[in-house]
């Protein structure tokens, strides 16, 4: 059949398949023209129309189970015209918004920034100006939230979260110890008594002290250091202020008596033996945020475990420190971008979720505790909950709020020092302090020189 | 005398265009062959060589992210990097050590185990091959967190191990040397079954008369060894000690995962440093770090090519 056909040459052939590659190439890349980042509105979602009703498209970028999307549920529900949709990114949140903030579009309308975010973020100018909302509830927000929002005077963010830190105890526990429930006013030496006591006869342990110092062990750092009036930095971010007064040197030295005392529970933060250690039972208190329960009732189901078997009451006493017996640790604050198309709408979801008793509801339900003082009055005592025996719960955290500091400042100083939980700096000098290895003036001076100077260039590059 | 140079001047210029139109007739003639090789330099240009002036650049600059321009800071993050950086002295100290040991004790152990699954009589070896190559293509994220459960210092199965036949529990990853034991352990597992399939494979591409000729001429097993299969391995082993340094100095992940650069900064890497710095801002800082980081890498292979063709001549004999 192919026997007259005239032979073809190397050239032609070539230039046949490249023609078909190229062709072929062409209309595989024809579909694929989407940018490879989530979903965002199509077109630009309106102002609010005439008469009240809102319309648009809302991008929310969080982790699975959010308190936000609970309220963005509740918003569609009010508002039919309003689209909420929430992408769910976790690990690569951070690179994900660089990416669209580098390339001018493509960031989420909403974000929920840890406060040093929202600070750093602020003062790169790259979030949302919210000042005019805020400002027109600020008189029904807890102060000491509002302030981690503020940047140089603006607010770039609505507060969320407020977390005052508190101690939770379970009573069945110090009572097979043969201590009894703590009094209002322990005293913090008092206190790691009691935990070596229960350590000893219960084989548990009244706080959590992890070899490595990280995440929830620092809170017996953090917690005496707020109490004492310490402040890694001054509000602007500019100054460090880590090594003045004695507050730091002192908090290191409390949280050394606890490493001595020896009778932390030494587990990785939720890590498998962490929460093995909470359901059963050698694990019999812990300093904590009050964020912290939505995450123990998902692990604590049942009486066994310790449901309905916990308490909690004010942090125990550190001389001088009477006045601020809490700490604030972790705590979101819900930020938009500059370079969202629908700025009204997001403003108003921000009052919705965290300025009117119906968002402040829905996000309470999830678990996190709204700043809404109306809210927080009259409302917070009904909060359903399984951890806690009884309702003191919330009359220690309605107490607690009233303990909170308006001159602690998280600001990107405060990430970098390591505080909340670990990070380099952190590592380098606390482990040390706690075995005796670095004299504890020395060693807060010295973490506090390299604050000044890790400081120094992180704020000169957001210039 | 000035007509003479001008002459001269232009006839290597008159020579040189010609060069150039010469070139460009001959690639208008392969144009089609170029078309082919073109979505290669495409991409390399795109994905790799603008990456890196643009990374370049940003390690001259300081910039804040987004859409703000960079601005202009000449050598000064290379400057602060080197000169006044809390972290990198200790990290640096850190990522060489982990070099220092997991280098020659990975490519040992390899070396080792790829013998004697050369051996002809050994059975079972494609059954050994693959339990050795297994960690390989097990997700690296899920090994270290499986790493971490398994060291834990008081709920780990190796110290639950070590005390049933009375030994104390070691502080796995609480205390600095344990800490730089288990990564290298972890870095061991995970990546000796690569390394066991090269050696393997070139050790099966030498020529068996070479030993027989050995054996003859009277030399032993360890004679053999380190007489020809060292000296024919060679190339493989310098393939494998470059990529090796190159991969150990970029090292973070499984750190990250296992240690989280503790205890006390004592497995905190170059890598986890720079990564630090991107993630808090200091982009500039960051970039710089990264060129750093390559020029450590170019130092340090040049020093292995330059040591290893020493060391060996080009017969392959080891020089004495």
């Amino acid at each position: 059949m192919f026997k007259n056909a005239r032979p073809i040459s190397r050239r032609r052939f070539l230039q046949a398949a490249a023609l078909g590659a190229t062709g072929a190439l062409a209309a595989c890349a024809a579909p694929v023209a989407q940018p490879a980042q989530p979903a965002q509105p199509a077109a630009p979602a309106e102002a609010p129309a005439a008469g009240g009703e809102l319309t648009g498209e809302l991008i929310f970028w969080g982790h699975a189970d959010h308190p936000i999307y609970d309220a963005g549920q509740a918003f569609m529900k009010k508002y039919p015209g309003v689209t909420f949709t929430q992408v769910e990114i976790t690990d690569e949140r951070t690179t994900k918004v660089e990416a669209a903030l580098a390339a001018g579009e493509g960031a989420p309308d909403l974000n929920w920034l840890e406060a040093n975010e929202v600070q750093l973020y602020g003062r790169r100018g790259v979030l949302l100006d919210v000042t005019d909302v805020v400002k027109q509830y600020e008189k029904d927000l807890v102060p000491a939230k509002t302030a981690e929002a503020r940047v140089n005077g603006r607010y770039y963010g609505m507060p969320g979260d407020i977390t005052p830190n508190t101690l939770w105890v379970r009573p069945d526990i110090l009572e097979k110890a043969g201590v009894p429930m703590f009094e209002k006013d322990i005293k913090y030496e008092d206190f790691l008594t009691a935990a070596k006591t229960v350590k000893e006869k219960a084989d548990s342990s009244l706080y959590v002290f992890g070899a490595d110092g990280g995440g929830q062990s620092s809170l017996m750092f953090q917690c005496p250091f707020y109490a004492l009036g310490g402040n890694v930095s001054d509000e602007s971010g500019e100054e460090i202020l880590f090594d003045q007064g004695d507050a730091a040197v002192r908090a290191v030295a409390y949280a050394k008596m606890a490493w001595d005392a020896g009778a932390g529970l030494d587990a990785g933060w939720f890590s498998p033996p962490y929460w093995a250690a909470i359901k059963e039972g050698r694990l019999g208190g812990t300093y904590s945020p009050p964020w912290m329960r939505g995450f123990f009732e998902t692990e604590v189901k049942t009486p066994e475990t310790g449901q309905g078997k916990w308490k909690s009451v004010i942090l125990p006493i550190y001389e001088g420190g009477e006045k601020h017996r809490t700490n604030v640790w972790g705590g979101a604050t819900l930020c938009s971008y500059t370079q969202t198309k629908v700025p009204d709408l997001v403003k108003k979801f921000m009052e919705f979720t965290f300025a009117t008793m119906e968002g402040a509801q829905v996000t309470a339900d999830w678990g996190i505790v709204p700043p809404y003082l109306p809210w927080l009055t009259t409302r917070l005592k009904d909060v359903k909950q399984t951890l806690f025996s009884d309702q003191t719960w919330t009359d220690t955290l309605n107490e607690a709020l009233t303990l909170m500091r308006e001159d602690y400042y998280r600001t990107p100083a405060y990430g970098l020092s390591g505080i909340a939980g670990g990070g380099p700096l952190y590592d380098k000098y606390f482990i040390p302090m706690m075995k005796g290895e670095l004299d504890i003036e020395a060693g807060v001076k010295q973490w506090a020189d390299d604050l000044r100077t890790e400081n120094k260039k992180l704020l000169e590059s957001l210039k | 005398m000035a007509q003479a140079i001008g002459t001269t001047s232009a006839i290597p210029q008159a020579s040189r265009s010609a060069r150039w139109r010469a070139l460009l007739r001959e690639m208008w003639k392969h144009r089609v062959d170029y078309l082919f090789i073109s979505p290669f330099f495409i991409v390399f240009l795109v994905f790799g060589v603008y990456p890196m002036l643009w990374g370049f650049r940003l390690s001259l600059s300081r910039w804040a992210g987004g859409q703000r321009p960079m601005e202009w800071v000449g050598l000064n993050n290379y400057i602060g990097l080197l000169t006044n950086d809390p972290l990198l002295g200790k990290a640096f100290l850190n990522t060489m050590m982990l070099l220092g040991w997991i280098l020659p004790t990975g490519l040992a152990f390899a070396l080792v185990v790829a013998v004697m699954l050369n051996v002809r009589r050994l059975r079972g070896r494609g059954i050994f091959r693959t339990l050795y190559f297994l960690p390989f293509v097990t997700s690296g994220v899920i090994v270290a967190i499986v790493f971490s459960q398994f060291l834990d210092k008081n709920y780990g199965w190796v110290n639950l191990l070590l005390g049933k036949i009375g030994i104390p529990p070691v502080p796995w990853l609480v205390e600095a040397i344990p800490a730089q034991i288990s990564v290298t352990l972890l870095l061991h597992w995970m990546g000796s079954g690569t390394n066991i399939l090269i050696f393997l494979g070139a050790l099966q591409a030498i020529d068996r008369e070479l030993y027989e000729a050995a054996e003859i001429d009277g030399a032993n097993a360890v004679q053999s060894f380190f007489r020809i299969t060292v000296p024919m391995l060679r190339p493989v082993l310098l393939f494998m000690i470059i990529t090796a340094t190159i991969g150990l100095i970029n090292l973070y992940a499984q750190v990250k995962l296992l240690t989280n650069g503790g205890p006390q900064n004592n497995t905190y890497t170059m890598f986890m440093r720079m990564m630090d710095l991107i993630a808090g801002n200091r982009f500039g800082e960051g970039a710089a770090l990264g060129f750093i980081m390559g020029a450590i890498i170019l130092v340090i292979t040049f020093v292995q090519l330059r040591l290893l063709r020493s060391w060996w001549t080009v017969e392959g004999n080891l020089k004495s």
